[in-house]
């Protein structure tokens, strides 16, 4: 006991003379957090793109009459027809990149081929080039529909005709009622009525055909039920024309029916012209809700992840280089002389940087929750789990480096890469879900995996860290205590 | 106490150190080779020798730290190699170099190693004395980051003693520091000694081999020769040494030759001009030599029996031994480094 409190205290008060040090670690992460929270553009500027065409082609034609902006992630930035100038404009970084036209699209359509758009650009970051991926495929995405939008305008003006040939079938019937009514002669009303019907079949065949690319559901809506009132109307005319006989008069009854027919099309037709194209054509749009609690900006998404980082690089920081600078010193000589086993130098190493590992992760928690406005969504003692789990495996991880490295050069070289392997497989950027399994073995060999989630849960999510999370790390901080220990005994053995 | 004492007392009791044909090598080669030594307890045994000769090495094998490679050796009556903690608790270790905490101040350094030594609560009265015995206690709360070279030798030696230990093993304690505060240092081994402590203590300053009570001597990782201060001057030069200094300054090798002939002179060689006679008993045999010369004619401007420095010993004994500047041992180096 007497000897774990000695190298509690030796150990402790090692750090905490250096107050610059103890400044930096918690200042430094809270700063960065503080900097990247005011400095970060929640809004992403559009691409600037250049687009190639041919002279006059259709869809330039379309874009600039249209919008200056394609989707919310491209603007045009100018247009032309020499893709070798618009190459020059890009590697000059005058825009951003350069959408190359297909020269004749409606002949490609026409053959039954997708007409294909090029997306020039020179980004090397996998992240900006997802980007333009994305922000392309919107593109085209509103391209495509800015053609279906102009389509189905088509057949709204077709349809508008056609709404004037039920008028002419209206008064058709109009006139048959008419003379039926005084007992005269219908056939030449019918026979005009079955004129218009001839040309209502063509006309609102055509005019649906084009609406008929907005549908969705499969058959409900205006176009469908225009279709279907057609097809009703042909039917009961043949029917009244045929129970008639050659040179019979239709009764009131079945001439009312063909009415109704009539108006009931006449105002789905009315109701198919004053549909928007542009919301046929984009018939969906999307509300992204979160089912947690409160609004989470970019640096709540950061802050656990950073602290969580700075707990596992104290631990293995001041772990890794425990051992190695005692050896430098040549204290190590004193411990082997001396009466004293591994265990209790490795506890009281243990104890110290748990404290000041702790009071430096506290207070730097402290500061992001109270000036940051970072939530502690599940409590504080949760929070506190989460922390004291990983500081208690990063200080194991440190120790087994510390005793397998011959220098602090060396040990500060394995620290450094331990938080590389952080940056890139412990879920700080990447999510753990786009890790292969030979990675993600890599990833729970880093405290900070699991310190990362579980700041994450109990922080933003506002739920209890998984159990697994904290048994894993509480069994990664036994096997690295085992093997500092084996360690430690191997350094303070007799010389052979 | 003589080398006859100290070797006698196996009769009376167990010895502190016991080593037989000790070897420590490195891949086979340099260390320590056959080293054998007895020291009772009790006593102050002086550990000399050029650099590199094998100092470190030797106290670095008896504290337990460096297994041997050959021959046998106890310490306190247990095989280094298997010292228990409290076998070490037994033993004072200072290393050749200051091994302490820079980051703490010297109290608390003081109070580290009492602790690893397993003293309890009840340290401060001791703590305090052996740091007003080292002259810091009115540094106490300086970090040793900020102390002197000198100063953190001091608190060195005062970690080493602070348990109070039976066998004292000190590489060079007193590297560094001042004649004044030398003087204290080899007080308070004496006072520690007649006290019943054992203290092995290697030196660079071969005079202060005369503080000791039993002087081993190495030698490219050997031991050279091993008895006491008296006893080492005696082997060193072959007896007592007489010097004359004639009026006439240069002897002939004639006259030389008749000094040597006679019965009571074991020795005479003419260095610059003073002819030095080695005799059994400087005391006794003075009169003989002014004797020797009035007969002769030689008028004389002083004789007298001179006592050499143990430097003069030291180099006499090395050079007999066909040594100097040898290759330093393994051990020595990297405790140097």
């Amino acid at each position: 006991m007497l000897q774990v409190s000695a190298f509690f205290r030796k150990d402790a008060l090692d750090i905490v003379r250096q107050p610059r040090l103890l400044l930096t670690l918690v200042l430094g992460p809270f700063l960065i957090l503080l900097a990247f929270g005011l400095g970060y553009r929640d809004r992403t500027e559009p691409f600037r793109a250049w687009f190639v065409t041919q002279p006059g082609g259709p869809l330039m034609e379309r874009l600039e009459r249209d919008s200056g902006e394609i989707g919310r992630y491209m603007s045009i930035a100018g247009t032309g027809t020499d893709e070798a100038d618009a190459v020059h404009r890009l590697r000059d970084g005058d825009v951003d990149v350069v959408v190359v036209l297909p020269a004749d699209p409606d002949a490609t359509i026409r053959d039954g081929r997708q007409a294909e758009v090029i997306v020039l650009h020179d980004r090397l970051d996998p992240i900006e080039l997802a980007g333009v991926t994305f922000a392309a495929r919107l593109a085209v995405g509103e391209m495509n529909a800015a053609v279906v939008a102009g389509v189905i305008e088509q057949g709204q003006d077709e349809a508008g005709v056609v709404g004037g040939l039920v008028g002419q079938a209206s008064d058709a019937v109009a006139q048959a009622q008419a003379v039926v009514a005084v007992g005269g002669d219908a056939a030449p009303a019918m026979a005009e009525l079955g004129r218009s019907m001839d040309v209502l079949d063509v006309g609102l065949g055509a005019g649906l055909a084009a609406t008929q690319l907005a549908r969705l559901d499969g058959g409900a809506g205006s176009q469908d039920d225009a279709a279907t009132t057609l097809a009703q109307l042909r039917q009961r005319y043949d029917a009244v024309r045929n129970s008639a006989g050659p040179g019979g008069a239709p009764t009131p009854d079945s001439l009312a029916e063909l009415e109704a027919d009539l108006d009931e099309l006449g105002s789905r037709l009315d109701a198919l012209a004053v549909m928007d194209p542009i919301v046929v054509a984009h018939p969906f749009d999307s509300t992204v809700r979160s089912v947690v609690p409160g609004d989470r900006n970019l640096t709540d998404f950061y802050a656990p992840a950073a602290i969580a980082l700075l707990v596992q690089q104290f631990g293995v920081a001041f772990g890794a280089l425990s051992f190695v600078r005692e050896r430098q010193l040549g204290v190590v000589e004193l411990f082997r002389a001396g009466p004293m086993g591994a265990a209790p130098a490795l506890i009281g190493k243990y104890l110290a940087y748990l404290a000041v590992g702790g009071l430096v992760a506290a207070t730097l928690t402290a500061l992001v929750v109270n000036l940051l406005s970072v939530p502690v969504g599940a409590g504080l003692g949760w929070l506190v789990v989460a922390l004291g789990t990983t500081l208690l495996a990063s200080i194991g991880l440190g120790f087994v480096i510390s005793l397998a490295s011959s220098s602090d050069t060396q040990a500060v070289q394995y620290t450094l890469i331990a938080l590389l392997a952080s940056l890139f497989f412990s879920g700080f950027f990447l999510t753990l879900d786009q890790l292969t399994y030979p990675a993600k073995v890599l990833s729970w060999l880093l405290p900070a995996t699991f310190g990362i989630t579980m700041l994450r849960d109990s922080m933003l999510l506002v739920t209890k860290p998984d159990r697994r999370d904290v048994t894993a790390l509480l069994a990664y901080g036994l096997v690295a205590f085992v093997l500092a220990l084996a360690g430690a005994r191997r350094r303070l053995a007799i010389e052979r | 106490m003589g080398l006859e004492q100290a070797t006698d007392v196996r009769g009376r009791g167990s010895l502190a150190i016991e080593a037989r044909d000790l070897e420590r090598t490195y891949g086979g080669k340099g260390g320590l080779g056959h080293v054998t030594l007895e020291v009772p307890p009790g006593v102050i045994v002086g550990l000399v020798g050029p650099s590199g000769c094998g100092k470190t090495t030797l106290i670095r094998v008896l504290a337990g730290i460096s297994r041997p490679t050959g021959g046998e050796v106890r310490v306190l009556g247990r095989e280094p190699a298997h010292f228990t903690n409290t076998d070490r608790a037994r033993l004072g270790y200072m290393p050749q170099q200051s091994v302490l905490f820079p980051t703490l101040s010297v109290w608390q350094n003081l109070g580290f190693a009492a602790s690893l030594n397993g003293v309890g609560l009840r340290r401060r009265r001791r703590m305090k004395d052996l740091l007003t015995f080292v002259g810091l206690l009115g540094d106490r709360r300086k970090l040793l980051a900020r102390c002197s070279g000198g100063m953190q030798r001091r608190l060195a030696l005062a970690a080493t003693l602070v348990h109070d230990p039976e066998l004292l093993l000190l590489d060079e304690p007193t590297a560094g520091i001042d004649p004044i505060l030398r003087e204290r240092f080899w007080d308070r081994f004496r006072q520690l000694r007649d006290q019943g402590r054992t203290l092995l203590v290697s030196t660079q300053y071969v005079g202060e081999a005369a503080e000791c009570d039993l002087v081993a001597v190495m030698d490219h990782g050997r031991l050279v020769t091993f008895g006491t201060p008296q006893a080492l001057r005696q082997q060193a030069f072959g007896g007592d040494v007489v010097e004359v200094r004639p009026q006439q300054g240069w002897l002939t090798r004639q006259e030389l030759g008749r000094i040597a002939a006679e019965p009571w002179a074991i020795s005479v060689t003419q260095r610059a001009e003073t002819v030095v006679v080695v005799v059994a008993d400087a005391e006794a045999t003075l009169p003989l030599v002014v004797a020797h010369f009035e007969r002769a004619g030689l008028a004389v401007d002083a004789i007298e029996a001179t006592v050499p420095s143990y430097d003069d010993v030291f180099v006499a004994l090395i050079e007999a031994n066909g040594g100097g500047d040898g290759p330093e041992a393994p051990g020595d180096r990297r405790q140097a480094a």
